[in-house]
């Protein structure tokens, strides 16, 4: 049956469903792609932080490169140990460079020596016989396997990542409550429509129908807006997290499901739209004879 | 008019079939108690009596806006109390309701509004077309067709009112003071549709407070007293009807 609703253009409540979708897409887009580059950040930092031990030796610098010359052959030693190399001082005092200028302070700082470990397969067991070598070569040494930091940063960053799915769920649970909103609104405007539908013998699945696809039509058109406007925030996004260092930022990498989750947002907000405006105006119909 | 030509196929069962109906707003006082009576396909009645007696009252049982407090409404034999909602729009597609207020849509063409019945019956577009458009030009409103009903006077709204209550050639025809708002001549215009209807054999009310009106037609009248109604004879002679 051809739609006896006005047109979306005459209606204000077409325009404020499609525009509050487009702000909650918008903000749903935000929040995946919170949630999607942090997973894949952290995938990217445990790739190339797990399996490696940095060993320190603190003291003054003669006896601390005796120290890891021994602690490097004792490490050698072990099954499990894919490479171990000292890392040079003059390697460690450039690293310093950004932070604290080239200055003759770096010269004299009294830095630890290093020695960089490589596991084949990293698991506790390895990890243990390390400690024990490198401590019965070195007692003095600090062995940082870097999972502490690492575990601190994976719960920090599965916070960020629950906080944002948190978001995309509240987006979508004001979108549901904007159509319910909207979709009682336009029932009031459109009595006189509804009764008249009745009246002449409409079904009630034709009516919520007329209510229902409107409804969706709109989502979709104000998903459409957000995921448009979406785009260039997300490009702007990428193009800040290109400049930050490779070595604190690895680059960004979203996985297909984060694309695919893009993708769903409009759709998501249309079948939520569609299901919320039938039930809503079902419930009406069911209130007359 | 060449539109109605098929006569209404016969009900089943007679399309107004009352027993002991009774009905009430709410806690508010009784408006209809104890009625009983049947209307026959092709009948056709004037609905009389004093304002606030429950004229309006007895046709919204009919259209099925109210459903009765006590009794059995039954339209084309079936009880609407017990009827499906799906069952009670195929009824309603069967009834042409003229209302007082006319109750049209103001967004809709004064075509589109007399073609709404059609359309959600199903019917094809093409005959969709032709119907309409000789209906509104048989209540005189060629030119207008495109006119939303804020462009039209009282009298032509109620002309695109009884054209949409018409136009599917219903078995039953409510209309509530269907020519309050027109002139002498086109009331008897708009009074021989109902009159042709009738005639195909459909069953029409007309309520009515227009005594010349009611004593120029030979119909006979149901009476709506203190909740009662009594089916009195018409107060035209015969010989009118053939006029």
């Amino acid at each position: 049956m051809r739609s006896a609703l006005p047109s979306p253009r005459q209606s204000t409540m077409g325009h404020f469903i499609a525009g509050i979708v487009a702000v909650l897409v918008f903000i749903s887009g935000i929040a995946l792609t919170a949630a999607g580059s942090i997973g894949g950040l952290l995938n990217t930092w445990n790739a190339s932080v797990t399996g490696t031990l940095t060993v320190q030796i603190p003291g003054p610098a003669a006896d601390a490169d005796k120290a890891v010359t021994s602690a490097l052959h004792a490490v050698q030693a072990i099954d499990g140990v894919k490479q171990a190399h000292i890392v040079p001082r003059k390697e460690a005092q450039e690293l310093l460079k950004p932070w604290l200028g080239d200055t003759q302070l770096i010269a004299d700082l009294p830095l630890p020596a290093l020695l960089d470990v490589e596991l084949t397969a990293p698991s506790a067991q390895s990890i243990d016989r390390v400690t024990a070598a490198v401590k019965a070569a070195a007692p003095a040494a600090l062995i940082d396997d870097h999972r502490v930091w690492l575990n601190r940063i994976a719960e920090f960053a599965s916070a960020l990542s629950y906080i944002a799915f948190a978001l995309i769920g509240l987006s979508l649970a004001a979108l549901t409550l904007t159509v319910i909103f909207a979709t009682r609104a336009s029932l009031t405007e459109y009595t006189s429509v509804i009764e008249v539908l009745h009246l002449v013998g409409a079904r009630d699945s034709t009516i919520a129908s007329q209510f229902s696809w409107r409804a969706v039509r709109q989502a979709l058109w104000g998903g459409l807006i957000g995921l448009i406007v979406f785009g260039p925030a997300l490009l702007g996004l990428s193009w800040f997290a290109k400049r930050i260092d490779p070595g604190i930022l690895p680059p960004l990498t979203l996985p297909l499901a984060y694309w695919i989750g893009l993708a769903t947002l409009p759709i998501a907000a249309a079948v939520i739209a569609y299901g919320v405006a039938r039930a809503t105006v079902g419930r009406v119909l069911r209130a007359m004879v | 008019m060449a539109l109605f030509r098929t006569k209404t196929k016969e009900p089943d069962a007679d399309p107004i079939q009352l027993e002991g109906v009774a009905f009430q707003y709410g806690n508010s006082p009784t408006i209809l108690s104890d009625l009983t009576l049947s209307l026959p396909a092709g009948s056709f009645h004037f609905l009389t009596g004093a304002s606030g007696a429950g004229k309006t009252s007895l046709l919204s049982l009919l259209y099925l806006t109210n459903l009765p407090t006590g009794g059995q409404v039954r339209l084309f034999g079936q009880d609407v109390a017990k009827a499906s909602r799906n069952r009670r729009a195929q009824i309603r597609r069967n009834l042409g309701v003229v209302f007082q207020d006319f109750r049209l849509l103001d967004h809709l063409s004064a075509f589109d509004n007399v073609a709404l019945p059609l359309r959600v019956a199903g019917v094809a577009e093409d005959t969709v077309q032709a119907n309409v458009s000789e209906l509104l030009r048989w209540v005189g409103l060629e030119g207008l067709f495109d006119a939303p009903p804020e462009v039209l006077s009282g009298g032509q709204k109620q002309r695109v009112a009884i054209a949409r209550a018409v136009v599917g050639q219903p078995k039953l025809i409510l209309a509530d003071e269907p020519t309050g708002n027109v002139d002498d001549a086109i009331a008897e215009r708009l009074m021989q549709l109902f009159v042709e209807l009738h005639k195909l054999g459909t069953c029409v009310i007309v309520a009515t407070h227009n005594e010349r009106l009611v004593e120029r037609y030979p119909f006979p009248r149901l009476h709506i007293e203190r909740g009662a109604v009594s089916v009195l004879p018409a107060k035209a002679r015969p010989a009118t009807e053939e006029a």
